[in-house]
């Protein structure tokens, strides 16, 4: 048996942690580099040819990857088309890759011929090559479903990147045969791979980072062209702290973010070019035509968004966006417990037999799920290897029933949603149902029956409607244009999420509301709360929650110079602004009294600032500063008026 | 050259502050800088309408086919700069919502009328009601002031 070495890294070298704003060096330095350095230190070589290629491209044009996202129009020549962004969607259970060919969007497929290929790596001794985790894309092994349940692979990435041990869907993992340990700490989790029978710690970053270094290989072998550029599907929900991870993961595996698009926006795009194609099919070229409101509801294994937007002339307006954690693991759970009520109790000690018949369980349980898709009842013979067998029937209603609470969440973000968008059911021409849990049919009643249609909208493919609108989106974003005009058109994205700042009193007052248009920038005066304030936090926060505990905390910096006054006097100006990549900045200052003069130099921070711990930062702040360094909000109508 | 200090501050104050004439010539072509001459000069050159290229009397679907024309060439993802899209955006979301529109109008009647006296107690007007008299200003939208 190889030695297990314990001061394997978790490290990447220097360059693949840093964060964002140096990506693009870190980059370059893959790219002018035969050796690819992988997260966990060890080295993958990289294909000649593709090296030849790459040098050759950082020779002629050094600042390809460093150039801005906003990618200009007017290069049209071939050498855009090498820069052609392609779209990637990392789903909790299953990924997909895709690219614009020049005229349609194309999926791609792995040796095994596979268009969605299982998320996972596979952490494994091998004693010829090293250890070199390997994932589900890998062209070499084909892993079965038993194998990745053994606790030797890492899976649902997803639901566990850009979390705190203290998250409940951290705690909820603890069920998956992997180890996820939590001190409940408000720091990042702690999970392991078993590796020769010693659980090897290792982080979701990475982890994501190895299995994206594999779909860039694959891409790559397939394109006769290295990948830099990717537009990467997310969920609604993820918040700046989580998207952020995932970039991370993104620089560590040597791509470049040009775009991380909520994936009902992206299918949102996908639907524009579509109503697009079909009225000029209709019409001729007609210009805008008429407007089509549709509602997107997209439920994967991790992560459920509902979404409205309206479409005319190719270009799409997500008027609401509306998720939440909950998805096809939610629904395999809660049927786990229903099977076998004393789950928890059965499978805490880990030991291997014990992994094994739970991961029996889980396949089973999968199964009959998907069966009941189609059928009302499901007959489940597992024998779980420890003595145990089960031997039972599921029926369809024992089913909607222990997942009752499931549908009652879908239900509320699909009325939150129409409420944010100001519509009612019967405003909305098309419901677009998306994602591998949108086949339970309690899961299409409820929805159709929300939005008052007999049918839902025909011609996307539930498990690939998000992965093509994100390979349109890269091939637009990246400046590509199409002489049938099949790439004219957009998707006017908008925060999910609120962005402000904490007041005096710990309450959150957002500057950037849910639901705004991006790019977005927004500014609002606050005062001090205390006389002679000459200084002040600006404690930025994310979220929907009226106080500062229930949002998350991005980051905080202080605006010095404010001029002495009384409380309540001076006016502090914070401004956000939000880019088209989504790159919040948030700029702050005194202002001179009674002017609209800046008293001295503004700040301008990137969000977030924060890495880990961020629970305590918040909690270090108050006990250090109390409400010393406090701001407050000033009445509505002294606010500075839009300026149109 | 510019110098940090006003370059960032032109460019999130813009929108707000009217800043001293900058003497950097070369700020002009800077996309950033489009808002706020924009803003600076909002009571002069363009309306609302200008900005979105329709007449006064447009109908709420001209003035969305409108926008969703201009987006698609002053959107970022097309290559354009983030100032020419809010541009474009600001005057649809207000044109778009019927109540903010009208109150636009009321104010577009007014200021022609205020224009020559304006000049005269602009200064004053600012030091103790911004509220009410920021040249092409209204009631500030921010808590609705979303994508729809």
């Amino acid at each position: 048996m190889p030695l297990w070495v314990p001061v394997r890294s978790q490290v990447a070298p220097a360059a693949c942690l840093s964060p964002s704003p140096e990506a693009p060096r870190a980059l370059s330095l893959f790219s002018s580099s035969s050796v690819f350095p992988l997260p966990n230190s060890q080295c993958l070589v990289w294909r000649t040819d593709l090296l030849v290629i790459s040098s050759f491209r950082m020779a002629e044009q050094p600042y390809m990857v460093a150039s801005d996202s906003e990618t200009t129009g007017d290069d049209k020549s071939q050498s855009a088309f090498h820069d052609l962004a392609i779209g990637i969607e990392v789903g909790t259970s299953k990924c997909s890759i895709a690219v614009w060919n020049g005229a349609q969007v194309e999926l791609l497929r792995n040796t095994r011929k596979q268009k969605a290929m299982r998320s996972y790596v596979m952490f494994k001794d091998d004693t010829s090559t090293g250890e070199v985790p390997s994932g589900g894309a890998s062209n070499k092994t084909a892993y079965e479903e038993k194998e990745i349940l053994s606790g030797s692979a890492i899976f649902n990435m997803k639901r566990l990147i850009g979390r705190a041990d203290t998250d409940p869907i951290v705690h909820a993992s603890k069920n998956l045969p992997f180890v996820v340990q939590t001190l409940d700490i408000g720091v990042k989790p702690f999970i392991a791979a078993l590796v020769n029978n010693v659980w090897r710690s290792t982080t979701p970053e990475e982890v994501l980072a190895i299995f994206l270094v594999e779909l860039k290989t694959m891409a790559e072998v397939q394109l006769k062209r290295p990948i830099r550029n990717v537009v990467l599907t997310i969920p609604v929900s993820f918040n700046r702290f989580q998207q952020i991870r995932v970039e991370r993961a993104c620089t560590m595996a040597g791509l470049h973010v040009l775009r991380l698009m909520p994936e009902p926006t992206a299918v949102a795009l996908l639907y524009a070019q579509q109503q697009q194609q079909q009225q000029q099919s209709l019409h001729g070229s007609m210009g805008s035509g008429c407007e089509k409101v549709a509602l997107i509801f997209n439920m994967g294994a991790g992560y459920c968004d509902v979404a409205t937007t309206a479409t005319a002339g190719g270009v799409s307006q997500i008027k609401a966006m509306q998720g939440c954690t909950l998805g096809g693991e939610d629904i395999l759970k809660n049927v786990l417990y229903h099977l076998l009520p004393n789950f928890d109790s059965l499978y805490s000690n880990r030991d291997m037999n014990k992994i094994r018949s739970m991961g029996l369980l889980r396949i089973a349980a999968q199964d009959a799920i998907h069966r009941l898709s189609t059928q009302s009842s499901v007959q489940i013979n597992v024998d779980l290897g420890d003595g145990t067998k089960m031997q039972r029937v599921l029926h369809q209603s024992e089913f909607e029933e222990v997942n009752r609470n499931v549908f009652e969440i879908c239900e509320k973000l699909i009325k939150l949603c129409l409420a944010d968008s100001k519509l009612a059911a019967e405003d909305i021409n098309d419901v677009i149902l998306v994602g591998g849990c949108s086949r339970i049919p309690k899961i299409r009643s409820l929805v159709l029956g929300l939005c008052k249609k007999e049918k839902e909208y025909e011609g996307m493919d539930a498990l690939e409607a998000a992965v093509t609108g994100a390979a349109l989106e890269g091939a637009v974003a990246s400046g590509i244009t199409d002489p049938s005009g099949s790439l004219d058109m957009l998707t006017i994205q908008a925060t999910p999420l609120s962005l402000g700042i904490r007041v005096h009193g710990g309450g959150f007052v957002p500057i950037i509301q849910r639901n705004t248009a991006i790019p977005a920038r927004k500014s609002m005066i606050f005062t001090t709360t205390q006389d002679g304030q000459t200084e002040a936090l600006i404690v930025v926060y994310e979220g929907e929650g009226k106080m500062v505990e229930e949002n998350h905390l991005m980051g905080y910096f202080k605006v010095t110079a404010i001029p002495l006054a009384p409380k309540g006097t001076a006016e502090i100006s914070v401004c956000m602004d939000i880019d088209a990549a989504n790159t919040l900045r948030v700029f702050a200052g005194a202002m001179m009294l009674g002017t609209d003069r800046a008293n001295s130099p503004f700040f301008e921070v990137r969000m977030p600032t924060l890495d880990d711990a961020h629970g305590w930062c918040a909690q270090a702040l108050v006990k250090t500063h109390g409400s010393a360094l406090d701001l407050t909000t000033i009445p509505k109508e002294l606010q500075p008026q839009k300026v149109q | 050259m510019v110098s940090p200090h006003s370059l960032s501050s032109s460019q999130f104050l813009g929108l707000r502050v009217a800043l001293p004439a900058r003497p950097n010539a070369g700020a002009a072509v800077s996309p950033r800088s489009l808002t706020v001459a924009a803003a600076l000069s909002s009571s002069a050159a363009s309306s609302l309408y200008e900005v979105l290229g329709v007449p006064a009397s447009a109908s709420g679907q001209e003035i969305k086919a409108a926008y969703r024309r201009l987006a698609l060439e002053c959107h970022p993802d097309v290559g354009a700069s983030a100032d020419q899209f809010l541009r474009v955006h600001a005057a649809y979301s207000t044109l778009s919502d019927p109540d903010k529109r009208a109150d636009y109008d009321r104010r577009l009647v007014d200021s022609a009328a205020a224009a020559a006296a304006a000049a005269l107690d602009r200064r004053r007007r600012w030091t103790y009601s911004r509220s009410t008299s920021f040249p092409c200003g209204g009631r500030r939208t921010w808590e609705t002031d979303q994508c729809w």
